[in-house]
């Protein structure tokens, strides 16, 4: 037969631990308990069993229970039953595991982290009834560190006690300190924010001097893009026609005037005279409306400008990287290719 | 690029587009741009009045007569300044033609810069010419560079075939620049 000492260790642990439990019993609520690690999700196993460690030592601290059985012990146990309790998260599993280990309660629990944001819950189970005694649940954002004071709390809360002064103060200066870094990372993203801001109204309103709308493209409103540029291509358009009317009147004068000044016949040169005036007045007509339209198109361009600056955003890249082409290359057949990609959202 | 070279050379037609014509109406047998510089027929006119050149250069100018009734001689005096203009050449215009052969002569004063044009029907009762027609072609060299101006004299004569004087209500000037 063979003696497995470390099972033996257990077990005199066990048994001296009950031994002093009956001796304190009757001040405490809780005779015996084990605190199940932790599952964890968004944070590591290793920081899972900290907080189990510091949540235990917390439940010590509170005097409300007669004997806690270590991490350890409960590990060692475990592992000689080849059981884990890596899975245990339900009362059913929490109370064969806390008959195995023999104590009257175990706690179970979780830390969640989201985001920011920790979510902290814990459950104690009475293995004899095998119903959750009592639940609790806390939610922190801030700095991890504060995590520790957080699970302290939460067991000092769990057994009904008053948390003392000296974990609420400190509970009160981790939240100041987080309180602190969040209004520093804060004015640092507003900065960061505004920095950004500052440079895509630049950029905006560069691309939209070069050419109008760019600039309202480049932020992302395709919309006002498409209108500046339409309506700088319509000015152009018309710009184009007026200045075609200009052209013939000018060249028509070109070709009439020094008709008018060779002309000999007096009948001749008044009607020559009064065509050299009418095409004259076409070519002033043709070139006020162009100087107009000239105004107009710059009146255009610069509210597009304008515009382009005061509608200039930080770009959703996301958003705008939506379709495109690109060079990729293809390792499959060892050649780049051209690649098409849209989102399909 | 393509559309920012259009958008481009549509900046320069605006800048082009500021220059206008500005007509002088300077036609010396315009009757209306003639009138507002005080000349109203029958009047001796050049045609035309403002020629340009290069020094050394040959320049034609025809002397007009403005609406002129039943003319049978004319005695025309042109003075122009002789160290900048050279007379080449006057040759007849078309105004005296038909009916007898009419007399023409000229005569070149060049030290004193004065130009006498003679043309005449020849014998009494002769033809006459009436309206606005060229009387001479005078062919002046520019001599130097600049502005110079040449005119009719007032001394100048017209008469009709019985040698009765035509008055005349204006003697027009003209200008050569020689660049």
């Amino acid at each position: 037969m063979q003696i497995n000492v470390k099972y033996i260790k257990a077990q005199v642990a066990i048994f001296f631990l009950i031994f002093n439990v009956l001796l304190i019993a009757q001040d405490r609520p809780y005779n015996t308990m084990a605190v199940l690690v932790f599952e964890n999700e968004g944070i590591s196993v290793l920081e899972s069993e900290v907080l189990t460690d510091q949540f235990t030592i917390a439940l010590e601290n509170t005097q409300s229970v007669g004997a806690i059985v270590s991490q350890e012990t409960v590990k060692e146990i475990l592992e000689e039953r080849d059981v884990s309790d890596e899975t245990c998260t339900n009362e059913s599993c929490a109370v064969e595991i806390g008959n195995l280990l023999g104590v009257d309660h175990v706690v179970i629990g979780s830390v969640i982290k989201a985001g920011e944001w920790f979510t902290m819950e814990v459950d104690l189970i009475s293995v004899e009834t095998g119903s959750v005694v009592e639940s609790r649940k806390s939610l922190y954002n801030g700095d991890p560190n504060g995590l520790i004071t957080e699970i302290g709390l939460l067991a000092w809360n769990l057994m009904n006690k008053i948390s003392p002064q000296s974990l609420l103060e400190e509970k009160a200066e981790k939240e100041r300190e987080a309180q602190l870094l969040a209004e520093q990372r804060a004015a640092e993203a507003a900065r960061e924010a505004a920095r950004r801001l500052r440079q895509a109204k630049l950029g905006s309103l560069l691309r939209s001097t070069v050419l109008p709308g760019w600039g309202q493209f480049y932020s992302g409103r395709k919309a006002w893009g498409w209108i500046w540029l339409g309506s700088e291509l319509a000015i152009g358009g018309a710009a184009y026609l007026t200045y075609t009317q200009y052209q013939d009147a000018y060249d028509e004068l070109e070709i009439i005037y020094p008709n008018y000044e060779a002309a000999t016949d007096h009948g001749e040169i008044a009607n020559l005279k009064a065509e050299v005036r009418k095409v004259l007045d076409e070519e002033s007509a043709a070139n006020d409306q162009l100087l107009m339209v000239a105004y107009a198109g710059g009146a255009v361009w610069v509210f597009n400008m304008v515009h382009a600056y005061l509608s200039g955003q930080v770009r959703d890249e996301a958003a705008v990287e939506k379709s495109g082409f690109d060079l990729v290359y293809n390792p499959q057949l060892k050649s780049p290719q051209l690649r098409f990609y849209i989102a399909l959202d | 690029m393509r559309l920012i070279k259009k958008i481009i050379i549509l900046c320069c037609l605006f800048m082009i587009s500021c220059e206008l014509h500005e007509p002088l109406f300077d036609n010396s047998l315009d009757l209306e741009s003639a009138a507002e510089k005080g000349i109203f027929p029958p009047a001796l006119v050049f045609h035309p009045s403002r020629v340009e050149t290069t020094v050394g250069g040959t320049v034609g100018v025809n002397v007009y007569a403005m609406k002129l009734e039943k003319i049978g001689m004319a005695q025309i005096e042109v003075n122009y300044d002789s160290n900048k203009l050279s007379v080449k050449s006057v040759t007849q215009g078309s105004l005296f033609e038909g009916g007898n052969s009419p007399f023409f002569i000229f005569e070149d004063d060049a030290s004193n810069g004065v130009l006498t044009i003679y043309i005449t029907y020849l014998g009494p009762g002769g033809n006459s010419v009436s309206g606005t027609g060229d009387i001479a072609l005078i062919s002046f060299n520019a001599r130097s560079m600049g502005q110079t101006e040449f005119s009719i004299n007032q001394e100048s004569i017209i008469l009709d075939p019985d040698a009765k004087s035509i008055p005349l209500n204006g003697y027009g000037k003209g200008m050569i620049d020689a660049q």
